[in-house]
């Protein structure tokens, strides 16, 4: 992290990478992960805060119910170098609804934390299928973005406000068959206190997992921002339309995010952001489930 | 395109120049948008979804496009819709740097009846550092039918500078 009186170094801000192929890959049959060709690869190196956005999405089809997942893989040093993240669509990637035979495009925002500062990695997008020999690939990409961002104006001193750190919080509990139509943070719940930036302004990202049963009703996320914490007022309140995610009617889970702005903060205020979710209202049953949530908050400048 | 190297001063165009955002209205319903066109608010007579924003030393902004989506018509002449971005030098006016692709955009599923949501971030590189750029939403359906039952709802986009 930048703290408050240290000198603004270069190691603070290693560059920003991104790697993506548009090179379209038919009738995909590996039901394991791999690398495919082109490869999607890009060599980083990792900033003084350890953390890391990471970025992976891409576009899928399929004329059949397979799903393509796409997901990001890290190794230590080189693309010979030890796994320090394997690829899992559940916690890192995004998988494909189970009924697009056009191509749809979409991607996820997660924190990669605990890096080596200083240290050279390997990110690389790998992806699969759920089965069958129809399933096809238009786009892949992933991206590594160091972190903190923020900043201020030239010729100011830099302050702690300009660099907070970015927080995450993701639950891989399993929720079967959630009921409820109004938001509810569930069990555990999966949120986040953060310090609000000079800019005023951060990206929020909602995501995760969810899914897994046709003929149902849909679950959404939403963020909820509060002041202070969880009994604070209500700065943001939960709306899918506008910052939310939702599953699609899918046989399988889908994953994903939504990356949104939240700006006019007071800076230096701490706020309490936490994921919310809902069953949609649609005419179907409530059969389906989530098997990942995850709430990010990124200082932005 | 200059990382910040060991050694040199630190400035506020290294990746801290503000970021910022734009948002569309709530509800576009059944709007005839079709291939191959890519149109945005200002095709409508509606304020630009829009950001102008001053390339960082890096010459790389992150842009997230995200948006509702579905098509309630009648299977299977259903449309997915299609969020991406122009990249113009200096202002509306400007000439266009990078056209909208679904290769840098948002896209639905064509088959959703019910709205799906969600955002796709791009990395963008190779601006000049210093320079003025104006990132606009714009989008088109996939296919296009007669009549169009094509909605989405707040489209939206953010643009930060990158280290």
């Amino acid at each position: 992290m930048v703290r408050v009186g240290s000198k603004i170094r270069a190691a603070d801000f290693p560059p920003s990478k991104w790697a993506q192929s548009n090179t379209e890959i038919l009738n995909v049959t590996s039901t394991s992960y791999i690398v495919g060709s082109p490869t999607v690869e890009t060599l980083f190196v990792a900033p003084q805060s350890g953390s890391v956005l990471l970025v992976c999405g891409g576009g899928f089809r399929d004329s059949s119910t397979n799903r393509i997942s796409i997901a990001p893989q890290i190794r230590a040093g080189s693309s010979a170098g030890s796994i320090v993240l394997a690829a899992d669509e559940i916690t890192r990637g995004v998988t494909a609804g189970s009924v697009s035979d056009e191509y749809e495009f979409y991607s996820r925002m997660t924190l990669l934390t605990g890096l080596t500062a200083g240290s050279t990695y390997h990110a690389q997008a790998l992806y699969k299928v759920s089965g069958g020999s129809s399933a096809d690939i238009q786009s892949r990409e992933i991206a590594v973005i160091p972190t903190p961002l923020g900043g201020n104006y030239a010729g100011k001193p830099v302050a702690a406000l300009d660099y907070p750190d970015t927080v995450w919080a993701q639950d891989t509990t399993t929720i079967s068959n959630p009921t409820n139509t109004t938001y509810s943070a569930g069990s555990p719940t999966v949120n986040v206190t953060f310090i609000a930036p000079t800019s005023g302004r951060v990206l929020v990202a909602i995501g995760g997992s969810a899914g897994n049963a046709t003929s149902s009703d849909r679950i959404i996320f939403a963020p909820e921002l509060r002041e202070t914490n969880v009994s604070g007022t209500i700065i943001v309140s939960t709306d899918v339309e506008q910052w939310g995610w939702g599953s699609q009617v899918s046989a399988g889970y889908v994953q994903g995010s939504r990356v949104s702005m939240f700006d006019n903060l007071t800076p230096g205020d701490p706020y309490f952001v936490r994921h919310m979710y809902a069953v949609a209202t649609d005419p179907g049953s409530q059969t389906q489930d989530i098997n990942c949530r995850e709430i990010l908050v990124c200082s932005v400048p | 395109m200059v990382d910040i190297a060991p050694n040199r001063l630190v400035r506020t165009l290294d990746g801290h120049n503000p970021s910022d955002k734009s948002t569309g209205a709530r509800q576009y319903n059944d709007l005839g948008i079709d291939q191959p066109d890519w149109q945005g608010n200002e095709e409508f007579n509606l304020p630009d979804i829009a950001v102008q924003v001053i390339a960082p030393t890096s010459g790389k902004l992150m842009v997230s496009v995200g948006a509702g989506a579905r098509d309630n018509g009648t299977a299977p002449n259903v449309d997915g819709f299609r969020l991406s971005f122009q990249v113009k030098q200096g202002g509306f006016a400007g000439s266009v740097l990078t056209d909208a692709s679904t290769f840098r955009g948002w896209v639905s599923s064509r088959n959703v009846t019910l709205y799906m949501f969600g955002s796709r971030i791009i990395i963008i590189e190779s601006l000049t550092p210093g320079n003025l750029y104006y990132i606009r939403a714009v989008w088109q359906s996939s296919q296009g039918t007669d009549p169009d039952t094509l909605d989405w709802q707040y489209p939206s986009l953010v643009v930060v500078p990158l280290p």
